[in-house]
């Protein structure tokens, strides 16, 4: 376990070296086997640091939170990185390069909520051998060039949007059947109006994560958000986020609507229908910064980057593999000859 | 024999189609489907019937 060689946390029975340990939820000396959980490990570093009154409930950073933290900045791709002081990074996940360097901590917005990892390393590389096996049209030399033991474990920043939506329309709708050399339709006025509430709708954060890939490792479930604290970072680390919650309400606004768009049309039960009028507002009333657990490889290939993404909570895991243009040329020719005779046949028979 | 050409073009189109597709999965979210919180609370539910077309239906040819 070379990634988990080096951990902030001393055990508090040994002193020796603990690491998040996503099975069990727990941290676990490396040395003694003991498992904390993070509030026993935080109220046994708050005592032994001699920590006064409670912890600052306000956005920023605690001292001693700072004092325990590294930054790394990426130059190839700008992405700045967080971590706990003695995990080391060094490959960028977002770019695949090895161009990240220590900077000094700066704090920006401190997260509010963390899901935490339930997958460990090995599972994910394991998840990700069973991605690509059996897919034919996969280039050979891509996976002999993939370096799956560089898969890591980041906390990608998410905003995640709570709000209602109020929906009105106005439709049209239709029956259509037969009487005898006729066909007659039946037209109905169909009027909603309503109003549905959505939570933890997520948009990620990061500039550098595609979109796409974040939605499509989705969804987390949110009933396992816990508070952040720094406990969860030992092992894996986390972006900053760079995309501010103004430019994320649009892509969330439209999911919403999206989503009401479909529950009112549903509840037209009729064979067809035209929508003459149709209004729907979202408010968005309140808003959380989470860090959502992704395991991330990002492999360069053939002048191109390639990225595979796991869902850290659900193993999920997702991302466009590269297609060998002479297997796919082999299967066009292969279907074009054989549905050519299988036609010829058809044809010559009928 | 030409139409024996253009089917078989159309399936190997497809065909191909499909397996490159199925290479690429990542796609964008549209909705907001599994963060619905409470689901959709009707103020105004109503249906009224408009009117009745009849139309002599086509001969068939
Ligand atoms: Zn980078």
């Amino acid at each position: 376990m070379a990634d988990h060689s080096l951990m902030s946390f001393s055990c508090p029975e040994c002193g020796g070296s603990m690491v998040f340990n996503p099975t069990k939820g727990k941290l676990q000396c490396e040395y003694c086997d003991s498992l904390f959980t993070r509030e026993e490990v935080e109220k046994f570093f708050a005592e032994k640091e001699q920590k006064i009154g409670e912890k600052d409930e306000s956005k920023g950073w605690g001292e001693e939170e700072e004092s325990s933290m590294r930054g790394y900045n990426c130059s190839s791709c700008g992405a700045e990185l967080i971590t706990d002081a003695n995990t080391a990074v060094m490959r960028c996940p977002y770019c695949g390069n090895q161009t990240v360097a220590p900077v000094q901590f700066s704090g920006a917005l401190r997260p509010d909520y963390v899901v935490p990892f339930a997958f460990t390393k090995k599972q994910a590389i394991e998840k990700y051998k069973g991605y690509y096996s059996g897919k034919f049209l996969l280039p050979k030399d891509f996976i002999a060039s993939n370096q799956v033991e560089e898969i890591q474990g980041v906390y990608v920043p998410f905003w995640l949007f709570n709000g209602t939506a109020d929906a009105e329309g106005e439709y049209e709708a239709y029956d259509k059947h037969d009487e005898g050399n006729y066909e007659i339709t039946e037209y109905y006025k169909v009027d909603r109006k309503g109003r549905i509430g959505f939570t933890n709708v997520p948009t990620d954060a990061s500039v550098r994560m595609a979109d796409d890939l974040m939605d499509s490792i989705e969804p987390y479930k949110f009933d396992k958000l816990e508070k952040f604290t720094t406990a969860y970072l030992p092992g894996f680390m986390a972006e900053k986020f760079d995309v501010k919650l103004e430019d994320e309400l649009d892509r969330a606004g439209s999911r919403v609507k999206e989503s009401v768009k479909k529950k009112l049309h549903n509840t037209i039960k009729h064979s067809g229908f035209s929508t003459k009028h149709e209004k729907i507002d979202v408010n968005f009333n309140d808003t959380k910064y989470a860090l959502l657990p992704v395991w991330l490889l990002t492999t360069n290939w053939n002048g191109k980057k390639w990225t595979f993404a796991m869902n850290g909570q659900t193993g999920k895991f997702i991302g466009d593999l590269p297609v060998s243009k002479l297997k796919l040329t082999l299967i066009s020719v292969a279907t074009f000859i054989a549905s050519f005779i299988i036609f010829s046949m058809i044809w010559s028979v009928s | 024999m030409f139409m024996v050409l253009i089917c078989a073009i159309v399936v190997t189109v497809l065909v191909a189609w499909l397996c490159y597709k199925s290479m690429k999965p990542v796609s964008n979210a549209s909705s907001a489907d599994n963060y619905v919180e409470k689901d959709i609370i009707f103020s105004i539910n109503t249906e009224n019937f408009l009117r009745k077309e009849k139309k002599r239906k086509k001969d068939d040819d």
